[in-house]
């Protein structure tokens, strides 16, 4: 519970070498990403294969490292977010190699891994077996045994995302 | 007594290995050699030099001026063909992103290593310490390699640019 104490500068400081990161992941892969240090959110626009429909990825990042950031997608102003139309849709033919991490639950979607904060019950998730946000580090120790997703910096996350954004078509949500 | 005499006293001098791919020059390394030490020494320094090769591999394809050196040949006896030897590698050269650093690293692998075990070997390089990595693929759209090929199964060519990806599932199977 201490980690609702943590300030936001702090996070600023900790979480800069993992930006670095993640923004020469985004150049690589010709992915727009922008950081914002002082809101601490990422936003980052996905082309889905196919049509290269975009797709409005949103990070929210107060008390990280403590907390598990806050992964969802967002419409195209980045006002709403997890709403079913903004979640693209994992494909069942070709069936993927694993289980996409895009979960429709309850009225919308979530990205169901133990780094995002948003799949936590106590966030109104799916997952009451991971303990709080704050223990993300154990709950992805304990699922990466299990052999599912484990990502721990913000560009591994973001890649993560990626890897299953490139397995969907279409939307999980008609507007 | 003489001949003990002669391997203790006997002269030193610097060789220079050039590693050749592809008729080029991708990495060379200067040993200081007793002039009775066998190829086969030689080799084991140049190993533990260079950081990788296998010595084995070395001795497979050595030669000085073109002229093929033999295990139990001595350096100085090789030495008369130059000082400057070449090894053509067989290995394949990958370099290889990981999206929490921005620089990537160079992977010398054997074609037969499994790409789960590279991308093993490429994770602890950038200090993961967990998970189920794997590969992706920088072509459109980018490809997650399976773990249980070869590198010569994934169709990985020398040169060939990856990145790292955690390969495990997520928690929701919409089959």
């Amino acid at each position: 519970m201490g980690a609702c104490l943590i300030p936001a500068n702090e996070t600023r400081i900790m979480i800069e070498p993992e930006i670095r990161g993640a923004l020469a992941w985004a150049d690589r892969r010709e992915i727009a990403s922008a950081w914002n240090p002082e809101s601490l959110e990422m936003r980052t626009v996905l082309r889905q294969p196919g049509d290269l429909a975009e797709f409005f990825l949103r990070g929210r990042f107060d008390r990280y490292p403590f907390m598990a950031p806050e992964w969802t997608f967002s419409d195209a102003i980045w006002a709403r977010a997890g709403q079913l139309v903004d979640f693209p849709k994992p494909i069942t033919n070709p069936a993927p190699p694993t289980a996409s991490i895009f979960l429709a639950f309850g009225n919308g979607g979530v990205i169901c891994a133990p780094f995002n904060r948003l799949a936590y019950k106590s966030c109104a998730g799916p997952h009451g077996d991971w303990g709080g946000p704050e223990q993300w580090f154990e709950a992805s120790a304990k699922t990466s045994a299990q052999k599912q997703v484990r990502a721990d910096t913000v560009g591994d996350m973001l890649q993560v995302i990626y890897r299953d954004f490139l397995l969907t078509r279409g939307r999980m949500g008609n507007a | 007594m003489d001949q003990i005499g002669g391997r203790l006293g006997g002269d030193r001098m610097n060789i220079l290995l050039e590693i050749e791919e592809q008729n080029e020059v991708i990495r060379s390394v200067e040993v200081e050699l007793g002039d009775d030490e066998t190829i086969e020494a030689a080799a084991a320094r140049f190993v533990a030099a260079l950081g990788f090769l296998e010595a084995e591999e070395i001795l497979a394809d050595l030669t000085a001026e073109g002229e093929r050196l033999e295990r139990h040949h001595t350096v100085h006896h090789a030495a008369r063909h130059g000082r400057s030897w070449r090894h053509r590698h067989r290995r394949l050269r990958v370099t290889v992103f990981a999206p929490r650093d921005p620089k990537p690293k160079e992977f010398f692998w054997n074609r037969s290593l499994l790409v789960g075990e590279a991308a093993k070997d490429a994770a602890a390089a950038f200090g993961y310490v967990a998970g189920n990595p794997g590969f992706q693929t920088f072509s459109q759209p980018p490809k997650t390699l399976d773990n249980k090929l070869t590198l010569e199964a994934a169709h990985i060519s020398c040169g060939e640019k990856l990145e790292l990806v955690d390969t495990g599932g997520g928690v929701f199977d919409p089959r």
